[in-house]
């Protein structure tokens, strides 16, 4: 964080998704939470080799009427394809790691409604972010599944909305294998989602 | 973090920095003040003569006694009582027994499904919600049962509610905001 923050990229008012795209390409994650700002760091090597790995994984096993995608992508919830007006009112823009919705519901630039799947890799920077905040958000837009992977256990932890409240349905560590039904059958394991275990040059 | 001293507040808004992550919330509705105002005349008549309630946004530092560079966490919530011993000129370096969040419909989720859980970290023993926005207007309290945050008492509209930390104290949601 510098001395940056100090230009005028928030413009004055309640802040909207449409004041999202002002925002500086600075490797920063710029989310919004009902007006509030959300700007996290960007991602080490370990979040970025994980959330990777499992993008590959969801990818092989996807059905072809459905569609994985990598942040950063926009869900809009509430988004309106037929009234781009409405950018200027929504006040909640998530940027999960990995989301998996139906093919047909993307927009070239957003998806407009609750993923069927949305993935956060930890980091420390946005732990608590991920395990609460943007969960409760997932939860209340109506997404059916929430996936948190820990890389440094490494382990996948899996809710899964019942009565729209999220219920820790799996939680596997290392070798243990997590097999999905939903959104579609997948099997991960943790420990493959960290292989190299020597990491990044320093 | 010393990126946020550079920060202007401009337009009123309220920068935070959680784990490095940056928050900056709308500036306060006028039901956020009016609220805040009544809240904290109450704190003030019912507090010890050892312990201080502070109006925000004072920052709180959980390490708050190591280089500005070096922290990653400043929360600057809209009231927070301590002993008048624990404050440092510019921040409660440490965890305050009590922090209190007014929350409108914008910041309810913030306040409750993230700062929560950091106060919860911080070991706060006691952190309030006011909703002035929920219809009926109320108020939630959690208090620390070990390590985590337990919910001890909750009050809408013309309930009322008595806490014993950090002293003995009535809330009334709807005389909070009967102005």
């Amino acid at each position: 964080m510098t001395a940056s923050f100090e230009t005028a990229w928030i413009p004055p008012g309640p802040l909207t998704v449409a004041d999202l795209e002002g925002m500086p390409e600075d490797g920063h994650r710029y989310e919004l939470l009902d007006g509030v700002l959300v700007v996290s760091p960007g991602a080490r090597w370990s979040h970025q080799f994980a959330a990777g790995e499992l993008f590959v994984t969801l990818k092989q096993a996807c059905p072809a009427h459905l569609d994985v995608l990598f942040a950063p992508f926009s869900v809009r919830p509430g988004a309106d394809p037929s009234s781009p007006v409405l950018q200027t009112e929504l006040q909640t823009e998530l940027q999960p790691d990995l989301l998996v919705a139906e093919h047909g519901q993307f927009r070239d630039t957003e998806l407009p409604s609750a993923p069927l799947l949305a993935v956060e890799v930890l980091s420390p920077s946005t732990r608590l972010v991920d395990l609460h905040l943007k969960k409760a958000a997932c939860e209340r837009m109506g997404t059916p599944h929430y996936w948190v992977v820990d890389a440094d256990v490494p382990s996948l932890t899996v809710f899964t909305l019942v009565d729209g409240v999220f219920r820790r349905a799996a939680h596997v560590e290392r070798r243990e294998v997590y097999s999905a039904d939903e959104p579609f059958p997948v099997r991960v394991r943790p420990a493959d989602l960290v292989t190299r275990e020597s990491g990044p040059r320093p | 973090m010393a990126g946020l001293h550079a920060v202007p507040e401009t337009g009123g808004r309220r920068y935070e920095v959680l784990d490095g992550v940056l928050l900056v919330s709308p500036a306060p509705t006028l039901a956020h003040q009016r609220a805040l105002l009544e809240l904290m005349l109450h704190l003030d008549r019912a507090a010890t003569a050892d312990l201080e309630p502070l109006l925000g946004p004072f920052a709180v530092r959980p390490d708050g006694l190591r280089p500005l560079a070096e922290l990653t966490t400043e929360l600057r919530p809209d009231a927070v009582v301590a002993p008048r011993s624990a404050y440092a000129d510019d921040c409660v370096p440490g965890p305050p027994l009590l922090v209190v969040e007014v929350c409108t419909a914008e910041t309810r989720l913030v306040d409750e499904q993230l700062k929560r859980f950091a106060y919860e970290r911080m070991a706060v023993p006691s952190f309030w919600l006011l909703d002035v926005d929920a219809d009926p207007p109320e108020v939630i309290v959690y208090e620390l049962d070990g390590a985590s945050y337990r919910l001890t008492a909750t009050a809408r509209g013309h309930e009322v509610l008595t806490v014993a930390r950090p002293f003995p104290i009535t809330i009334c949601p709807a005389d909070l905001l009967s102005r």
